[in-house]
């Protein structure tokens, strides 16, 4: 009887948090990073994360940390309904310049940045962020 | 509402740590003032991200004398937000090429203690 009760009031607790998560929508909580090299005169691309089904904006945060480099920056989102890569932006970034995005992404989707870098000497990095 | 002071002497960059996010709060409001009416000051905005380990870099911001900018994002309870401030105007410099910078409206030059004070806030 009374692992019943414990039982019955646990799902209960399950049950109410799931509908307050429905009712709040999804909250993300942290930011998520990664470095990207790109080597000199080579095109480089990365996937930074996945959309989320519940209702959210997603936020990335893209910074060339050359002081000396200029990289081309094409903003993608692989659309997974037309099962198609879909380019959001192109920016050429200055040294030390950065963009930002910001957009619903779903469950199907992915974040993806292709970076050019032309130099024929030296490679760059840029610091992606995002939340 | 947190905030700091923070004073950049004359040649210097300094770097302060102001806060370590929060997993339940959402958004974070960062605002930076340059109090000084004359020089600029120029900032980078950065977080040591936990998962990756890494020290990445938001943005560069130049902060005119007088303006203000703000940043908005989350991170989470492994992330911290800092701030590395330059100031590379030299105590002794008055009449250079940056005369004009260094010349306030009536005409006053800053003499030699180009100091430069910006103002955080956060909440």
């Amino acid at each position: 009887m009374v692992v019943s009760l414990v039982t019955t009031t646990l799902w209960l607790s399950i049950i109410a948090g799931g509908r307050l998560n429905i009712i709040m929508g999804y909250k993300h909580e942290d930011m998520d990073a990664a470095k990207m090299t790109v080597d000199k005169n080579t095109t480089s691309n990365i996937t930074a994360f996945s959309g989320t089904s519940a209702t959210r904006i997603h936020h990335a945060n893209v910074y060339n940390t050359s002081t000396s480099l200029t990289a081309i920056v094409y903003l993608k989102a692989h659309e997974g309904t037309i099962d198609h890569d879909v380019v959001l932006r192109r920016v050429e970034l200055a040294p030390e310049q950065h963009t930002t995005w910001a957009g619903g992404l779903g469950a199907d989707d992915t974040f993806i940045i292709q970076a050019e870098n032309p130099d024929t000497q030296n490679s760059l990095i840029l610091d992606i962020t995002w939340w | 509402m947190d905030a700091l002071v923070h004073t950049l002497t004359a040649s210097s960059t300094d770097s302060v740590t102001l806060f370590t996010g929060d997993s339940g709060k959402g958004l974070h409001r960062v605002y930076f003032y340059n109090t000084n009416d004359v020089l600029p000051a120029t900032l980078y905005l950065r977080v040591q991200e936990g998962a990756s380990d890494n020290q990445m870099t938001l943005s560069k911001l130049t902060l005119a004398p007088g303006e203000d900018k703000k940043w908005i994002g989350t991170i989470g309870a492994d992330d911290s937000f800092t701030i590395e401030a330059h100031n590379p105007y030299s105590s002794s410099l008055v009449d250079t090429e940056l005369v004009e910078v260094l010349t306030t409206e009536d005409g006053r030059i800053i003499g030699d203690n180009n100091t430069v004070v910006v103002n955080y806030s956060w909440w």
